[in-house]
């Protein structure tokens, strides 16, 4: 059996190192930083699948810069949590980098260490090659929605609206993603 | 497997193999140091790349290439061996020595030193910070050293790895420039001249030996009380180091190691007058002696197709709107060719089939290498007689090993280029694009046989 933890429910910044962070404080920034920055590369690198940790960093550090940029008018008593509104905004900055077309680069060496522990280690191979190849097929849009909702607990109105995507059409596609993931799952367990 | 539409608890637990990628050490470092970056102009072109050594303590190489990419790498040097760190500068690794680099697209650079001693000469372009087992070193234009004791291997594995190496100090040696020494236990700012000892509890301790020479050597007035007899030992001391660091130096630029920019070559040797990568038969003949070789490629690792529809510039060189569907073709076919014959003797070398489906084209270039059996410097010497038509191409390449066909195929990376353009484009404007300069990736390689 394949041992897995599901993380703990993710922290948020609090508000009066939120406010010092909107207004430029470095500690507070570094803190909202090392906070955010597992659940940003997540995303991202999930995305980004197969682009080269390189390119992943990169979106990882926009992501922050912008999120700097736009601090000031993130409102902590609004609908959205800061990290709904930092994971949008990394979703968004992987969208416009998929957009640009470029090739598939390389697999990282964490993932390729994978490779060669076991037979345990094997299957979570083949079970992660599966599901990034199911994904592989979606939009970036609907990528970032199945992540989203499945990898960071978002909720679909949530998703909707961070995407610009209609709720409806958030369930469907995701309805849709899931049963090619359901199917290319079962190759795995099969063989 | 259930067919509602969320996913079961199975299901979700499947999804936890897929492991993400996570940020490496230093990364808040770089985004509030980027945070506090104007947008900058990139140079062009620059030196980047990366530089490594083949196996050879007596071979070095220059690589020349965009800047603008962002870059990352990993060292465990074996011998001495030059990183080049993006745009950023160089590392010359001494055996032993352990380093990761990661160079962002605003030039800001990381470096992981965990083990050994790393000289660094840094370009100007943003943060550059070296993040050691005691501390982290930020630079700003300079060279300097850093030596992390490298602890026994079975010690480090008995006390465990991390608490061995924070155990033991690192040393900082500062050539030119400034840097920040910055520890748990503080800041301290060391000029040109000056050694430290950053303690595994963050305390850095500045040798102050030679403080005259620090201080002299950065600007700064030293006492207008000193006695003849003192400004004649500081006098004596100063021209000594400085005759040592312009050994050093020299040392470096002789084996190729020196930066170059803004000018219309690159790499280790100057013009002979010919294109870069076609030297007069004398050039060649002398590079016989000196088993040297240059090998120029369109950057086809990491070759980026051009939107369609959209004219851009390529090696300096303006492709025009309807010459971008050829010109990517071009590449695309001669960057498959060479994909497909690294696989294939990835594979060959390693015996290691999964292996390709997963490692980049630059790793596994790397595997075939460490797999050479070959003596340092013994093909690098045949290459070169070869291409001075001082001995036979060989024609039969069946007995030829991994590396050796590896490398032959290589050097012919910018022809096999040409080529495939000049059957799009032409003849003239294949080489036309090419330039005299090369491609944009540029490597020069010498190192004869150790006697």
């Amino acid at each position: 059996m394949l041992s897995v933890v599901r993380t703990a429910p993710p922290t948020e910044l609090d508000a009066a190192t939120l406010r010092r962070a909107a207004a430029g404080d470095d500690a507070a920034c570094r803190t909202l930083v090392e906070l955010y920055q597992a659940r940003v590369f997540a995303l991202v690198s999930r995305m980004l699948a197969r682009r080269g940790r390189a390119t992943v960093e990169d979106a990882a550090q926009e992501t922050f810069l912008q999120v700097f940029r736009q601090l000031a008018k993130f409102d902590p008593k609004g609908s959205a949590r800061l990290s709904t509104w930092i994971l949008t905004i990394a979703a968004r900055r992987a969208i416009d980098e998929l957009r640009r077309q470029r090739p598939m680069l390389v697999a990282e060496p964490e993932q390729i260490e994978l490779d060669r522990r076991g037979d345990e280690r094997a299957i979570r191979r083949e079970l992660a090659q599966a599901i990034e190849g199911a994904l592989r097929d979606l939009s970036p849009e609907l990528r970032a929605a199945f992540l989203l909702r499945e990898y960071h607990d978002l909720d679909y109105g949530e998703i909707a609206s961070s995407l610009g995507i209609e709720l409806g059409t958030v369930k469907s596609r995701l309805a849709r993603a899931r049963a090619a993931l359901r199917q290319r799952l079962a190759e795995v367990h099969r063989e | 497997m259930s067919d509602d539409q969320e996913l079961t608890t199975d299901e979700r637990r499947s999804l936890d193999a897929w492991t993400p990628l996570t940020p490496s050490p230093g990364f808040a470092d770089r985004v509030l140091a980027a945070r506090q970056q104007p947008a900058r102009r990139r140079r062009w072109p620059l030196v980047a790349g990366v530089a490594t050594c083949l196996a050879a303590a007596a071979i070095a190489i220059v690589l020349v290439r965009s800047p603008s990419q962002p870059s990352a790498g990993s060292l465990t040097a074996t011998t001495r061996t030059t990183a080049d760190l993006g745009a950023r500068g160089k590392a010359v690794a001494e055996a032993h020595a352990e380093l990761r680099w990661h160079i962002g697209r605003d030039g800001a650079a990381s470096i992981d030193q965990t083990a050994g001693d790393v000289f660094y000469r840094v370009d100007p372009g943003g943060p550059f910070v070296v993040h050691t087992p005691a501390g982290d070193v930020r630079v700003t234009g300079t060279c300097f050293r850093i030596e992390v004791p490298t602890m026994n291997k079975k010690h480090i594995l008995l006390s465990g790895t991390v608490g061995a190496a924070i155990a033991a100090a690192v040393i900082v040696t500062v050539y030119e420039g400034h840097v920040i020494a910055d520890t748990k236990t503080g800041r301290t700012e060391l000029v040109a001249g000056a050694r430290a000892t950053i303690g595994p509890d963050g305390k850095t301790v500045v040798d102050n030996a030679n403080p005259a020479t620090a201080a002299a050597m950065s600007g700064a007035i030293v006492d207008p009380n000193a006695s003849r007899e003192q400004l004649i030992a500081r006098a004596t001391q100063q021209q000594l180091e400085i005759g040592q660091l312009k050994s050093h130096i020299a040392a470096l630029e002789k084996s190729g190691h020196t930066a170059t920019g803004g000018g219309a070559r690159a790499g280790g040797e100057p013009d002979d007058g010919n294109p870069w990568y076609d030297p007069t038969p004398e050039t060649l003949k002398r590079w016989a002696d000196e088993c040297r070789i240059r090998v120029d490629e369109p950057d086809l690792s990491s070759f980026t197709a051009i939107p369609e529809g959209a004219g851009n510039a390529r090696n300096g060189v303006k492709i025009k709107p309807e010459e971008v569907g050829p010109y990517n073709a071009a590449m695309i076919e001669v960057r498959d060719q060479w994909v497909k014959l690294v696989r294939a003797l990835y594979i060959e070398a390693t015996g290691d089939s999964a292996g390709v489906d997963t490692l980049s084209i630059e790793a596994m270039r790397r595997e075939i290498e460490q797999k050479s059996s070959e003596a340092d410097g013994v093909l690098m010497q045949q290459l070169a007689r070869e291409r001075a038509g001082l001995a036979p191409v060989p024609t039969d390449a069946s007995n030829m090993s991994p590396v050796e066909r590896m490398m032959r195929a290589y050097m012919s990376l910018g022809d096999k280029a040409e080529a495939a353009l000049a059957k799009r484009l032409g003849p003239e404007r294949a080489r036309e694009i090419r330039t005299p300069q090369g491609w944009s990736s540029r490597t020069e390689m010498a190192g004869c046989p150790v006697k």
